[in-house]
């Protein structure tokens, strides 16, 4: 029964059954084949075929439905004597045994009907690895956290070095939601209260300019938020995370140790969230404060990554820990001070009470 | 395989209108790198491949008025059921977004970006903050989704951000014409609110209960930067 289209069109393969997708397909005599055939019609889901014999003929999709509507006598449809069960298609997961036996085997590539092993998500069905490299859902086991593992992990942040905790119980589920969260967060709110409190010294300058009666006296009579600080927090926190991050990272393989990127980032990220509230209160324009509030920031911030890193450090290199961790301690004063400079200081304005 | 794709495909679709999958599966890489690219709306009756069927022909020959009107009423439809959510139903909801489409989407953003961008010293860095600002931001907001566990359609969900930035840009224009900050800060919070109360049911209902915080905070975040960029307008 050949496709009328194929006739009509000057097919040039029209009486070539090899094409036609419209002939059932009348798979070969395997009967004198040797007796280890896997059914040749393995019906591919898409992922990771099991193994084929070198006799199966390499055809699409209309061969495996018409050989197994044909009840064909040659193809021994028993318990295949290959050993299929390290064969999934998928990586680092245990293999499930595809069900033979008198049906058409179901390749193990959707491990939905048997029940995954140790490495699927909870109340996940899907494992994340089948999934190639450019796709998001890869990267699902790095978000793998509730909303209460965040709040304790934000918490835990907040205490600092009072119960340095915090390396233990994400050590096996670090998380890049918290890293990367805090970060934006953290960039848009320091352009907000660095920007309101620009905006509130302009303002006391002005009053101070008119009151005092030289009104030409002010650089500007208007306003104009500052978009770059976005740009500039942006580049700063995203690069102190995931720059930094990588960096120690780097720094930390060199001396053989086990920690991951994950774990870095985790802590870099989180240790960020206490800047967040810093930022509101560096509103007020008070110098000594402004100093106060960034200096325990930085301080209860930097003794959290130190205490929670402390023992890796230790245990990779013990020799030139006290260094390392001074770097750490120091490059994380360096933001502090990048913040209290760039984003809470009023250029031309002096603050009450103690320059910027 | 050529030849026998284009038989099959003719065989198929030869006589027939059939409809375009007008929403991606779940399993179509998000990462595509054209976010808002302003796709031309697919028409709500499908169409078929090319093949020179009826209500193609109809399509192709209507004059444009009749297309841009088709259009606006789309971008009406949708954006009344994504903003008015009371009377609907979520099976109501799954409809209307069925049809997804950019192009309100589009509109709302430029209008968004251009509105914040009049009158500023450099408008030009402020409508080029807006533009990344939604863009990047509606794609890592599904891409967190996704991340997360949930399932969603990639370009639904964009539309859904995209249509609850209208009460934004309704702000923004009122704090464009209005310099009292008190009236500035009441109608951007009722605007937040607005457009809070459209996204934060459909993005929750898409992760499990004990992340929905987690999944709908990026939202709220982004909602609220860009009522603050409105609300610092000079």
């Amino acid at each position: 029964m050949g496709s009328p289209y194929a006739r009509t069109r000057d097919n040039p393969f029209a009486d070539s059954t090899l094409y036609d997708v419209n002939t059932t397909y009348v798979p070969p005599d395997l009967s004198e084949t040797v007796d280890a055939v896997v059914p040749a019609v393995v019906p591919v889901a898409g992922a990771g075929a099991a193994a084929h014999t070198p006799a199966a003929v390499p055809f699409p999709a209309p061969a495996p439905q018409a050989a197994a509507a044909t009840p064909a006598p040659p193809l021994q449809f028993t318990e295949s004597n290959l050993n299929t069960s390290a064969v999934t298609g998928q990586i680092g997961r245990p293999g499930t045994a595809p069900a033979a036996g008198g049906s058409v085997p179901a390749a193990g590539s959707r491990p939905a009907t048997a029940p995954p092993a140790n490495t699927s998500l909870p109340g996940d069905p899907d494992d994340p690895n089948q999934y190639p490299f450019w796709n998001v859902r890869r990267y699902r086991p790095l978000f793998n956290v509730d909303t209460k593992d965040v709040v304790w992990r934000v918490g835990s942040s907040f205490l600092g070095p009072l119960k340095p905790d915090f390396m233990a119980v994400t050590l096996s589920s670090p998380d890049l939601y918290g890293p990367f969260w805090v970060a934006t967060t953290l960039i848009f709110v320091t352009a907000v209260a660095g920007n309101y409190a620009d905006f509130i010294a302009f303002r006391s300058q002005q009053k101070a300019a008119a009151a005092g009666g030289d009104a030409g006296s002010i650089g500007e009579r208007q306003w104009y938020t500052d978009y770059a600080k976005m740009s500039f927090s942006a580049l700063l926190f995203y690069g102190y995370v995931f720059g930094l991050g990588l960096a120690l990272y780097f720094a930390l393989r060199w001396f053989k140790s086990e920690i991951k990127l994950s774990n870095v980032w985790c802590i870099y990220g989180y240790s960020l969230t206490i800047f967040i509230p810093m930022a509101f209160v560096c509103i007020v324009p008070i110098g000594w404060v402004r100093w106060l509030v960034v200096g325990l920031a930085t301080g209860m911030s930097g003794l959290f990554i130190v205490s929670n890193l402390k023992q890796t450090i230790y245990d990779a290199a013990p020799a030139r820990a006290v260094m390392l961790l001074g770097i750490i301690a120091g490059l994380h004063a360096a933001v502090g001070l990048l913040l209290r400079l760039y984003f809470f200081h009023y250029r031309g304005a002096p603050e009450v009470t103690g320059s910027g | 395989m050529a030849w026998p794709e284009r038989t099959e495909t003719e065989r198929l679709f030869g006589d027939s209108v059939p409809s375009v999958p007008l929403s991606s599966t779940g399993n179509v890489a998000p990462v595509q790198g054209s976010s808002l690219a302003p796709l031309a709306p697919p028409p709500l009756q499908g169409t078929s491949l090319g093949f020179g069927s009826a209500a193609d022909e109809n399509t192709l020959d209507e004059p444009v008025w009749a297309t841009l009107k088709r259009d606006v009423l789309t971008i009406g439809r949708n954006l009344r059921s994504v903003l008015i959510p009371v009377n609907w139903d979520f099976q109501n909801h799954q409809a209307a977004l069925h049809n997804w489409d950019l192009w309100g989407p589009l509109i709302f953003m430029l209008g968004l970006a251009i509105t914040l961008s009049a009158g500023e010293k450099k408008p030009s860095d402020v409508f080029a903050l807006v533009f990344t600002e939604v863009a990047l931001g509606a794609v890592v907001l599904t891409i967190n989704v996704i991340l997360l566990g949930g399932s969603i359609v990639f370009f639904q969900s964009l539309c859904l951000i995209g249509y609850c930035l209208f009460p934004i840009v309704i702000a923004a224009i009122v704090c464009t014409l209005v310099k009292l900050s008190w009236v500035r800060t009441l109608v951007l919070v009722l605007c937040l609110g607005w457009a809070s109360f459209a996204t934060i049911p459909f993005i929750g209902k898409t992760v499990s209960s004990e992340r929905r915080a987690l999944a709908v905070y990026p939202v709220l975040l982004m909602y609220v930067s860009i009522g603050w960029l409105a609300l610092v307008k000079s």
